[in-house]
């Protein structure tokens, strides 16, 4: 009887595994992710999914862009000293931008927004941000390559993956034409809409395709110089201007600080502990550093560049510019902008001093600047906190107002013979908030002249928002301005009596490379090796 | 009564030292160097004769005086049984690849951790050793790399699937290496890479045996990358700095003082790093039982320091094998065994803080002279050890049940089932604690307090559980039969796996003071929970049979039919069968009644072919990664305002008809046994083609498509070797001997895969070796301007005399991207290893010797090794003051610069290395006591051993360990 009983127990095992308990033991579903018809089944998932792509939008950079122009370098050298110095290639390229997963996921969501159970409305909003990114990934690809591969579906493994580049003006007509159609299909505002503070809105693309507008027409991306691009640019631009959506914030130096204010046109959010960067980390002198500092010293060229209050360049007669007290009396910028020796800066409300043989933050010194200058530009001098790359939470202003102004000058007074008041007007206006008195400009400028002058007013108005480097490339003007030359740095005795003496050097970094065949990027290499169809850029 | 006599060989040879007892008194002698013996025995006792390499013998002393004995050779190895898939075979029916090592061998030196005790005694084991942090092990794969990725073996115990750092070594009774498709075939769609499977011990019927095994011990670092002192860094760095055109940071008179030790330097190593540091390892066990019970029990401990403080591992570990005799027909087993780890560690990993210590500036104090902590700015090795904490628990438990009922009615059939579950918890409490520097002027004013590390410079806890539940389920009939001279043997079985685990994380910063390391302690401000679950399984059958016929000509097909839940609907099953034969040619009569061939005691050849499967690359671990469906998974947050917003992400693109790979593998082999077993030998030659290999087409898909790619079923590799081993044992008098020799050479091929379609043929790995190294031809170093001047434009040009000048291989007149080739096809994973021990015993005395060697190894000297002050600051390996100058052009480094330098970074055979070695792996010499001291002490045996591990090396490299 026993053993009957035991004997049994391995037949019922066996009949278990091969038979009733076999349905459905193989087929299971991942736990740990959500498939993707449920995505797009839910609105509250395709939310979520597009806030994904908002992460993709490029925000601080780190020391790159800043320092490998005329407005700053980097102590760390690293990658800006590369690039400062012409070493950088088709597969080492610091400035490689090739977005394509990125617009993977744009395409996967417009690929299936239409067929989804969204509100109409929503689903234009949600739609109309897509293409808003996306364009935005292809600008900022075609600002580096020029024309580039333009993809708008979620390829399978087995399309024809071989793709071939498209021209630069069908590569700025695709873009232009998403923005255009972005316009459309964003509403004016979000009103109360908490989740969409910041998101791309209406004239937030339109903004953008003003900027668009302007590099086409410019010189580098232009070489047939077709004015109706100038012409397109400026109504654009003017149109944002117009509308009164925008205006400047009162205060130059609080721009980054007064969140969300009425100059930010379209930015990337941060807030603790969500989000966060090492803005004012990076900033800091070594006194006052906690794992990172020094990210930027800026260049005597940079700070030279800065009129006095009284709206005169340093070396023009009348401008009251003293060699021996040189940071006085300068447009109000120059404060909001820089710390030079001696500036008070930070919670301890200590001033900083840089001068040779400084302790700590002397020029040259380890983990000191190299030029005798550091940055205060967009800083939160009440922050504690800052640690390494984190601590702070200033949103990134891509596109503020300024831009659209100084966009609209540009574009206006290169489609006219001379410059009309409307000129003239805009750049007064951003003279005006900065605090330059007086802040008109010279009647009568000619093209040429105001050309200089709104040149001058980008340089000063948007340094350390990585917008230099792209203008001295659309310009052209990168080989005249940067190759082959030394910048240079203050140094800065201390004199017995306590007054300094100021002596100018060639900065360590240099000679700058930046030959003809790099206003184009060299597509990278692996792309150029797996793609028979990719052709490199001229001389790469 | 006396009894006398003399004890020979077959060949009438006298044998000294055997020994002559009477078993259960204390009466003994030994044969003198005549092999003679004298004893006094009371009447009718029994005599054992005995002696190592030799069958004992047993003779009832009747009347006689005179008993003279031939002993003949201890043939063991023909009765040897080896443990294969699902079941045990002797060794000389074996018709597969199949090497075995006793537990007993493995353990005679002490191992830590089992991978590590399997180095240098197996052909086809290819095992390098690990970092040589507490508790790691060798990561181990057999006969070389045939597939991308993982090529790690599969590792079964005990008919479970699971980590061999989970088991005491002490525990193990012997060890299988299956290596040829007929002996893994039985593992289907996990076999490509080989299985080692390990057969814990399990008691036997008498008296309780209680068996202690312990060691106590220290360990040294084998070799340690030597940097600069402090004179060598400054007049090093002022090259760097000079060299990029920034002012120098050392006067001449610094130098001077640094040279003549006017200034303090910092030891960071001697600082930090113990010259040896302990570990011990205990091991208790009991064995025995009666007809019906059979039990074996073992309690084992260990406990191993790292090289610094505060680094350590500990196991304590209990098995639990009882076998019950139910009855004639019925035999139930309960095998338990349940252990602990601490992974015990500072906040810092250990490769950080080893970094760090390379890194560490020498001129740097550790402390001020106040005793506060110096400001470094950069790294604290000192305090990073002492600071925090990350301490890993894992709890393991795995309980089988299993049962053997023999069918009563059909003799040979037997019916086996086995269910087992295995749990896995594990807690893991991270807390990390800034160092806080205090920055002083010279005059030891407070400048500032620096907070260092943490997070963020801020306490933080990252605590993580984790579970892994499995269940595996089988059954199985066995059919086992003689019909005269026809040997039979079938298996049929089901097999069913199942896991599920869950992982639970959560985070918390800001506590308020260092010893507050509970979360309920941390701020508000910052914190963070997750979590997530997956599962896997797996259901399969297997069938295997086998015939013998005279037991001259053997046969044997199985096959495995597994399904996955890793695979899509269509692709789940996959079907694995093999075949194999062997012919034992030393059982002819051609060669048995052959006179001159009679040192022949046995011969055998045999061949296998067959199919097996990998899944590991459709798998993260343990994860199984769904690779045929589009999914999504969450990703970072996004800012709205003042909101944070969550956002998921598509995942990897999915691939509709990804399946296992498979390998088909071809084997011959041919092994004997001649002069009565003096020597034994066994060589194996194999092809193995790898299809289907489970790869992303990253070489060749356009990162325009945007996509993460998904693994596909396209490649094939290739891949033929050899190995073999060699055994000697003989005796001289009472000396005893072994040789063993064993040797591995592997060579892959690739066949297809997938090619970036614009590159040079030169570059392709079609047709190639796998892995090996590209890189650009340097040609030494530019030693004039005018030679830079001269030479084709490399790059954007800008270089300088002392720097790496290099070839233009594609002819086209630049040196740029388009000129790298092929610079090694040898890498970092040894296309032939061997090992050779070698030992015996003299009187009391036993020694055993274990080196182990590779070769066609190449490094590629990387991050310190390759460049000067990485990252602006760090310290550099001594090997690199053999930099240009001018004066030093010959030199082994270009000019020093600080960190990466665009040109000279590169990678190129400037920086290859042969990193080939023989090692002495391991000696181990023992002392026996004699029976008189041992009896006293109321124990069978005791053995006292001295050993050591890895104690020289002979190697080129110099520079770090060749295994590191």
């Amino acid at each position: 009887m026993i053993k009957f009983n035991i004997n049994i127990i391995p037949l019922v095992l066996v009949v278990c595994i091969t038979a009733s308990c076999s349905e459905g033991f193989l087929d299971r579903e991942a736990t740990n992710a959500i498939p993707e018809e449920e995505v797009f089944e839910d609105p509250a998932l395709m939310q979520l999914f597009v806030n994904n792509l908002y992460l993709d939008v490029p925000a601080f950079d780190h020391h790159l862009y800043d320092n490998i122009t005329d407005e700053s370098r980097s102590y760390w050298g690293g990658a800006p000293q590369n690039v400062v110095e012409g070493q950088w290639f088709a597969d080492n390229n610091p400035m490689e931008y090739w977005a394509y997963a990125a617009i993977r996921k744009t395409n996967m969501f417009l690929n299936k927004i239409d067929g989804a159970p969204v509100d109409e409305n929503r689903k234009n909003v949600l739609k109309g941000q897509v293409k808003f990114l996306r364009a935005m990934h292809y600008f900022n690809m075609i600002k580096r390559y020029g024309g580039v591969p333009i993809i708008t579906e979620p390829q399978e493994l087995s399309d024809d993956l071989f793709v071939k580049r498209q021209t630069v003006d069908e590569s700025f007509e695709f873009v232009v034409k998403e923005l255009e159609e972005a316009a459309e299909l964003l509403p004016e505002s979000y009103g109360d809409q908490s989740i969409d503070v910041g998101k791309a809105n209406k004239y937030s693309a339109k903004a953008f395709l003003g900027r668009v507008y302007l590099f086409w027409a410019s010189p580098l991306y232009n070489p047939g110089e077709d004015n109706s691009r100038w012409e397109k640019a400026a109504a654009i631009n003017h149109e944002i201007v117009e509308s009164g959506i925008y205006s400047l914030h009162d205060n130059f130096r609080n721009i980054m600080l007064d969140k969300n204010n009425e100059e930010e046109v379209f930015g990337v959010q941060f807030m603790k502990p969500f989000r966060e960067h090492g803005w004012d980390s990076w900033a800091m002198p070594d006194s006052r550093s906690k794992q990172d500092a020094v990210r930027r010293s800026p260049l005597q060229e940079f700070v030279d560049a800065f009129e006095m209050e009284n709206g005169k360049a340093i070396n023009e007669p009348g401008s009251g510019y003293d060699p021996a007290n040189p940071y006085v009396n300068r447009d109000p910028r120059f404060d909001a902008t820089l710390i030079v020796n001696g500036s008070t800066f930070g919670f301890q409300g200590l001033p900083v001093y840089l001068h040779v043989d400084s302790p700590i933050d002397g020029i040259n010194t380890p983990y000191a600047t190299i030029t005798g200058y550091l940055i205060r530009k967009g800083t939160d001098e009440s922050n504690k906190d800052y640690y390494g790359g984190t601590g702070s939470d200033q949103n990134w202003i891509e596109l503020r107002f300024a831009e659209v102004l100084l966009n609209y000058v540009e574009a206006k007074n290169e489609e006219l013979a001379a410059p009309d008041q409307s000129v003239y007007s805009a750049v007064e206006r951003i003279r005006e908030r900065a605090g330059l008195n007086p802040y008109q400009l010279p009647q009568g400028l000619s093209k040429e002249e105001m050309r200089e002058r709104i040149r001058h007013e980008r340089y000063i108005e948007l340094a350390f928002e990585q917008k230099r480097y792209w203008d001295l490339r659309r310009w052209k003007v990168a080989v005249e301005k940067l190759d082959g030359k030394y910048f240079h740095a203050m140094h800065i005795t201390e004199n017995e009596d306590g007054s300094y003496t100021y002596e100018l050097k060639p900065v360590i970094q240099g000679p700058y490379v930046f030959q003809e065949k790099m206003y184009l990027m060299p597509i990278p290499q692996r792309e150029i090796e797996k793609n028979p169809n990719l052709e490199q850029n001229p001389e790469w | 009564m006396t009894v006398s006599g003399t004890v020979v060989d077959i060949n009438g040879e006298a044998i000294p030292g055997v020994t002559v007892s009477v078993p259960g008194t204390t009466i003994g002698t030994a044969t003198d160097l005549d092999g003679k013996y004298a004893l006094e025995v009371p009447e009718g006792s029994t005599l054992v004769f005995s002696f190592i390499g030799f069958e004992s013998q047993q003779i009832t002393v009747g009347d006689q005086s005179v008993i003279d004995i031939t002993l003949s050779e201890d043939m063991a190895s023909l009765d040897e049984v080896v443990v294969v898939g699902y079941g045990t075979q002797k060794k000389i029916n074996l018709t597969g690849s199949v090497a075995s090592v006793d537990g007993e061998e493995i353990t005679k030196a002490p191992v830590t951790n089992l991978s590590n005790g399997l180095v240098g005694r197996l052909p086809g084991l290819i095992a390098v050793s690990g970092n040589g942090k507490p508790g790691a092990g060798s990561s181990i794969s057999i006969r070389g790399a045939s597939t991308f990725g993982d090529n790690g073996a599969l590792i079964v115990v005990d008919g479970i699937v699971r980590g061999l750092e989970q088991i005491d070594p002490n525990e193990i009774e012997s060890i299988s290496i299956l290596k040829d498709a007929s002996a893994t075939a039985v593992y289907g769609s996990r076999a490509a890479n080989g299985v080692i499977l390990v057969t814990t011990k399990r008691g036997s019927s008498g008296k309780p045996t209680f068996n202690y095994n312990g060691f106590a011990g220290v360990q040294q670092p084998t070799r340690y990358p030597r940097v600069m002192n402090g004179y060598e860094y400054a007049a090093t760095k002022n090259q760097a700095v000079q060299n990029m055109g920034k002012p120098l940071l050392y006067t001449d008179e610094m130098l001077d003082d640094l040279r003549n030790g006017r200034i303090p330097e910092t030891d960071w190593y001697g600082l930090t790093l113990k010259d040896q540091s302990f570990q011990t390892q205990q091991n208790l066990s009991v064995n025995g039982g009666s007809e019906a019970i059979k039990y074996y029990l073992s309690l084992g401990y260990l406990d191993q320091d790292g090289m610094y403080d505060r680094i350590n591992f500990q196991r304590y570990s209990i098995r639990s094998n009882v076998d019950a005799k139910i009855n004639d027909n019925l035999t139930i087993s309960g095998d338990f065994d349940a252990s602990t780890q601490n992974n015990n560690g500072s906040a810092y990993s250990a490769e950080a803080i080893f970094d760090d210590i390379v890194a560490a500036y020498p001129m740097d104090l550790a402390y001020n002279p106040d005793g506060t902590i110096f400001y470094t700015r950069e790294q604290h090795p000192i305090e990073e050890i002492k600071t925090g904490y990350n301490r890993l628990k894992t709890n393991i438990l795995q309980a089988t049940l299993s049962l053997k009922q023999n069918i009563p009615f059909v003799e040979g059939l037997s019916l086996f089932g086995r269910a087992s579950f295995g749990k896995e918890y594990s807690n893991n409490k991270h807390y990390n604690v800034p160092i806080f520097m205090n920055r002083q002027d010279s005059e030891g004013n407070t400048l500032e307090i620096y907070p260092y590390g943490g997070w963020n410079g801020k306490t933080a806890l990252n605590q993580r559980f984790d579970e892994y539940n499995t269940t595996t389920l089988n059954a199985s009939l066995n059919y086992e039969k003689t019909f005269g001279s026809h040997e039979l043997n079938g298996l049929l079985l089901f097999e069913q796996f199942d896991a599920q685990a869950n992982n639970f994380y959560a985070f918390r910063t800001n506590f308020p003071a260092e010893g507050l390391d509970e979360f309920f302690y941390g701020g508000e401000s910052q914190k963070d929970a997750n979590g997530g679950s997956f599962n896997d399984g797996r259901r399969s059958a297997v069938v295997r049979f086998n015939y013998g016929y005279k037991q001259r000509y053997l046969f044997e097909a199985s096959f495995r039919r597994d399904g996955s839940v890793a695979f899509p609907e269509t692709k789940k099953y996959g079907l694995f069968p093999a075949v194999s034969a062997g012919w034992r040619i030393g059982e002819e009569a051609f060669i048995k009644n052959n006179t001159s061939l009679h040192f022949i005691d046995d011969l055998k050849l045999r061949a296998s072919y067959g199919v097996v499967g990998n899944d590991r690359n459709v798998y993260n671990g343990r994860i199984p990664t769904f690779q045929f469906l589009q999914v999504f998974n969450p990703s970072g947050t996004i800012v709205s305002g003042s909101e944070g917003l969550s956002s998921i992400t598509p995942g990897i693109l999915p691939n509709p008809d990804v399946t296992w790979e498979t390998a088909a593998i071809s084997d011959v082999g041919l092994e004997g046994l001649l002069w009565n077993g003096k020597l034994q030998f066994e060589v194996d030659v194999f092809y193995k083609r790898t299809s289907n290999i489970l790869l992303e087409r990253i070489r060749s898909i356009p990162a325009t498509l945007g996509a993460q790619l998904p693994a596909e079923n396209y490649a094939k590799v290739d891949n033929k070797g050899i190995e073999f081993s060699l055994t000697h044992k003989n005796h001289i008098n009472e000396l005893n001997y072994f040789f063993k020799i064993n040797g591995s050479f592997s060579k892959s091929k690739v066949i297809t895969l997938d090619e970036p379609a614009n590159i040079p043929d030169y570059l392709l790995q079609t047709g190639r070796p796998l892995g090996f190294i590209t890189g650009y031809k340097a040609l030494g170093f530019f030693q004039t301007e005018e030679e830079v001047d001269t030479y084709y434009p490399q790059f954007n040009g800008g270089q300088q005399p002392g720097d790496v000048k290099y070839a233009d291989i594609n002819g086209d007149q630049r040196v740029d991207a388009n000129d790298l080739t092929i610079i090694s096809i040898d890498n970092s994973t040894p296309k032939i290893i061997g090992g050779l021990s070698f030992g015996g015993s003299f009187k009391r005395f036993d020694l055993a010797v274990l080196f182990q060697g590779a070769t066609k190894v190449n490094r590629l000297l990387d991050g310190m090794a390759r460049n000067f002050f990485v990252g602006g600051s760090r310290n550099t390996y001594v090997d690199l003051l053999d930099y240009w100058t001018p004066e030093n052009t010959n030199s082994l480094y270009p000019r020093p610069w600080e960190g990466y330098h665009p040109n000279n970074s590169m990678t190129s055979d400037l920086y290859l290395r042969d990193a080939s070695y023989i090692r002495l792996k391991s000696v181990d010499l023992g002392y026996t006591f004699s029976d008189r001291v041992v009896e006293r002490l109321q124990i069978e045996n005791l053995r006292v051993y001295f050993s050591g591990s890895n104690l020289f090396v002979i190697d080129k490299l110099n520079m770090f360990d060749p295994e590191m």
